[in-house]
């Protein structure tokens, strides 16, 4: 008997499923951050500094009132006496530090809270530098304030019986499907409006650029129907992600093409702690992670998260 | 999938459990992901600006459900490409650039210098990154400005010879005036600048 449509409803968002793909996001992004301030230590002040590039008092101004940023801390600091550039390392240390603390999932919820605030300050200070990364870890990192993301593989697991199935697992893996049909969606919906994305000039003029050129590829002028191919198949790939991320049969396959378009993107366009963080999304929330062997609670140190596995 | 809510004993794939809790944050998600659907269809641009509107569009903000996801779309814009000459006192010049071997440092710096291409912006970005090289080069005392666009043929025109080639859009000098004076008058005593 068909079950009725509230029953449906409630099973899809609601019925409990393993906290560990939530652990997986928590983890893998809270890494990725990591990195790429470790990867930009030497540029930060001329990207966020108080006489960035483009400076405070101007992003301030594009941004808006309501928009936090690091002039915002500058402003307590000087009475405390602290010259703005000083600010900018505090600042840094402190999120780098939060940023491990969120890692290993010790107050998992307070630190949520607290490198989202960070993280979104410090790109709001140098958001004309930011582009999809910042997005994206943005998206996450909100996302990552109500899911329950240090219930595994995290201290705070150690405590009670957390990493049993429940059903706000569920509710938040859904939510990181969902919004992952509507990115991708509208993202090709976007590119095909435009021309360049048909004919295959898009993928040409990309390769062609030199802050995203890799390789030299201006033998893809002389077979123009690889240039349309490769178009074509991200207008597919991105249009269709929310009809074949929900079939059982075509997901793992869905889920292989979307990584390996980004690792292409990363390998051939340079992004890569973009195509880092989309491979993150994607799998935290269409990949089925579940641990390999059953972790006990006795151990001193932070459970192993090597032992996992992707289950389609 | 049989468990349990918090005081019941009902099998949780029964609907009437979904209590109000279930239900107030399926309102949030719809609400959320709704916003999520209207700001990627470019809501901002449809015109109404209310208080509510405006109320929203700071969630927006606030949880990334504001974004649009116009990546390298509808197609690509040219690359720009600044180049800062800087003069000193004595009248040594020297060509500088802001990339360097770091890969993601010039991806940022490329995402800085789009912006120029923003024309109501460009006296303003213009003046900043001038601002930025007097305060890292202290000694100079005149700094061009010099932004490039890249030209990229068509595959059609490639294939029929064309190249890519930067071409000049606009530049812009920026001197700290009373140094150039000095300097001027030093090099050509008596001569008004």
């Amino acid at each position: 008997m068909k079950k009725p449509i509230r029953a449906r409803i409630f099973n899809f968002f609601f019925k409990p499923s393993s906290p560990y793909p939530l652990a997986f996001l928590r983890i893998s992004v809270a890494l990725l951050l990591i990195t790429q301030l470790l990867w930009l230590y030497k540029s930060l002040p001329l990207l966020y500094g108080h006489q960035a590039l483009i400076p405070w008092p101007v992003s301030q101004a594009i941004m808006g009132n309501y928009t936090p940023n690091i002039e915002w801390v500058a402003g307590y600091a000087d009475y405390l006496h602290i010259s703005p550039d000083d600010v900018l390392w505090i600042f840094i240390g402190v999120y780098l530090f939060v940023l491990v603390v969120f890692l290993l999932g010790i107050f998992t919820r307070v630190m949520a809270v607290l490198v989202w605030a960070l993280h979104y300050m410090l790109v709001n200070t140098g958001f004309m530098s930011a582009y999809g990364v910042e997005s994206f870890a943005h998206i996450i990192l909100f996302y990552c304030i109500f899911m329950p993301v240090g219930n595994a593989w995290s201290f705070d697991a150690r405590k009670g019986n957390k990493q049993a199935d429940n059903e706000w697992n569920t509710l938040s893996v859904r939510v990181l499907q969902l919004h992952l049909c509507i990115i991708y969606f509208f993202s090709g919906i976007e590119k095909a409006v435009g021309i360049q994305w048909w004919n295959g000039e898009a993928i040409w003029r990309t390769l062609m650029q030199d802050q995203f050129k890799q390789f030299d590829m201006s033998w893809m002028a002389y077979y123009p129907w690889v240039a349309k191919i490769i178009c074509w198949s991200t207008l597919l790939l991105e249009i269709g992600y929310p009809f074949y991320m929900w079939g059982t049969a075509s997901r793992k396959y869905g889920l292989i093409a979307i990584i390996l378009l980004h690792l292409g993107i990363a390998v051939f366009l340079g992004l890569q702690l973009f195509a880092v963080i989309m491979i993150i999304f994607s799998v935290a929330a269409f990949g089925k992670l579940k641990p390999r062997k059953a972790l006990g609670h006795s151990g001193a140190a932070a459970q192993k998260i090597t032992e996992s596995s992707i289950i389609f | 999938m049989v468990s349990t809510a918090k005081g019941s004993t009902m099998p949780y794939y029964n609907p009437f459990l979904m209590t109000l809790r279930h239900q107030l944050w399926l309102g949030i998600v719809f609400f959320h992901l709704l916003l999520a659907v209207l700001n990627a269809a470019h809501m901002k641009e449809w015109g109404r600006k209310s208080r509510l509107v405006h109320s929203v569009n700071i969630y927006g903000y606030y949880s990334g459900a504001g974004n649009i996801y116009s990546f390298f779309a509808p197609g690509l814009a040219e690359e720009t490409e600044v180049i800062y000459t800087l003069a000193d006192a004595a009248g040594h010049q020297r060509v500088l650039r802001l990339e360097n071997n770091n890969h993601e440092h010039n991806l940022r710096i490329q995402t800085i210098y789009t912006f120029f291409g923003i024309r109501e912006a460009k006296d303003l970005f213009l003046k900043c990154t001038a601002a930025y090289m007097f305060d890292q080069h202290r000694d100079a005392v005149l700094i061009r400005v010099l932004v490039l666009g890249k030209y990229i043929p068509s595959m059609y025109d490639f294939r029929r010879g064309q190249t890519c080639r930067w071409r000049m859009y606009f530049y812009e000098d920026f001197a700290k005036k009373d140094q150039v004076k000095q300097s001027y008058e030093k090099t050509y005593p008596g001569k008004d600048l």
